[in-house]
């Protein structure tokens, strides 16, 4: 740039403009807002990986319990009840095997559903 | 601390160190939406939404541009946006403020050639106006306006150019006294 040119001196003799007021204040009160909005990211109790892994266990333990039959561990067999038919699932290891995954998914699930309902009031107030 | 270190801690957090930012930049940015947009009320509002995006965005600067190109771009699109929606009133060049009033009192000869340049300013395109503004203003380079204008290096060496010869054209025409001797002794 040519510093003799005189629109250069010119320029930088007027200097910048200047608002009639001070910005500073509404613009970090409209940012204090914008900070305020963002919600902390929440770890989820699963991630990505633990949802893959519990849902590969779910389908491994429900094509296996259509395929070995149910026999639970001689070790555990003193613990089972040993008659009852209403009680006869808790004898089958394939139904454990699929509930507790369920069971995870279910817990994962709602804690999701609450970590939104949580963000969301967290907005609006 | 220089403000590398304040846009670092707002990064990590610490709003408060935005103030510093905006303080620094302020002027600066009005500036920029003010030759956009022309009017000041609309300027301020500009000023503040380039802030709030610049907040926002403030992680996507990559440190290979200067901040203030990088925020000179928020600005002066925020502004063009807003010009573009918020189609200003049709009054004359003459109708609009010659310049809004400053808290700072800018007297005597600053004072007439911010006035005049102002006007003369007003009578170029809002485009040819910021080219302008930034070259012998906020001295940025060719390079540095085709990043922040998003136009090719030809486009803003032709604006520069034409620019400069209708401003000074009208400058002659209206300046008078020591601000003509201005243009005179260097021109």
């Amino acid at each position: 740039m040519d510093k003799n040119d005189p629109l250069h001196r010119m320029f930088r003799e007027a200097g910048h403009e200047v608002p009639a007021r001070d910005l500073t204040a509404s613009i970090m009160a409209r940012v204090e807002a914008e900070s305020q909005q963002r919600v902390a990211p929440t770890r989820p109790l699963i991630g990505a990986k633990g949802w893959i892994s519990v849902g590969l266990l779910t389908l491994v333990a429900l094509v296996l319990a259509g395929v070995v039959p149910d026999q639970a561990p001689s070790a555990l067999r003193a613990y089972l009840p040993s008659s009852g038919a209403a009680l006869e699932w808790v004898r089958s290891w394939s139904a454990w095997a699929a509930l507790v995954p369920a069971a995870i998914l279910l817990v994962g699930v709602l804690e999701r559903l609450a970590a939104r309902y949580h963000a969301h009031r967290t907005v609006l107030h | 601390m220089d403000i590398n270190g304040h846009i670092d801690r707002t990064l990590q957090g610490d709003t408060h160190a935005y103030t510093v930012v905006v303080r620094a930049y302020q002027h600066m940015v009005y500036t920029v939406c003010l030759r956009v947009l022309r009017i000041p009320e609309e300027a301020e509002e500009a000023t503040q939404d380039s802030f709030v995006k610049a907040y926002q965005h403030l992680a996507n600067w990559n440190r290979t541009s200067k901040f203030s190109t990088w925020l000179y771009s928020i600005a002066y699109r925020t502004a063009v946006s807003r010009g573009r929606k918020h189609r200003p009133d049709q009054r004359s060049i003459d109708e609009l403020p010659t310049h809004p009033t400053g808290p700072e009192e800018i007297a005597g000869e600053r004072a007439e050639i911010r006035g005049h340049l102002d006007k003369a300013l007003r009578s170029l395109s809002p485009s040819d106006a910021s080219v302008l503004s930034f070259h012998y203003l906020e001295g940025l380079s060719v390079e540095e306006i085709v990043t922040v204008m998003d136009l090719s290096a030809s486009n803003v060496k032709v604006k520069l150019h034409r620019a400069r010869k209708k401003l000074l054209e009208v400058l002659q025409h209206e300046l008078k006294g020591e601000a003509r001797a201005l243009l005179s002794d260097h021109g």
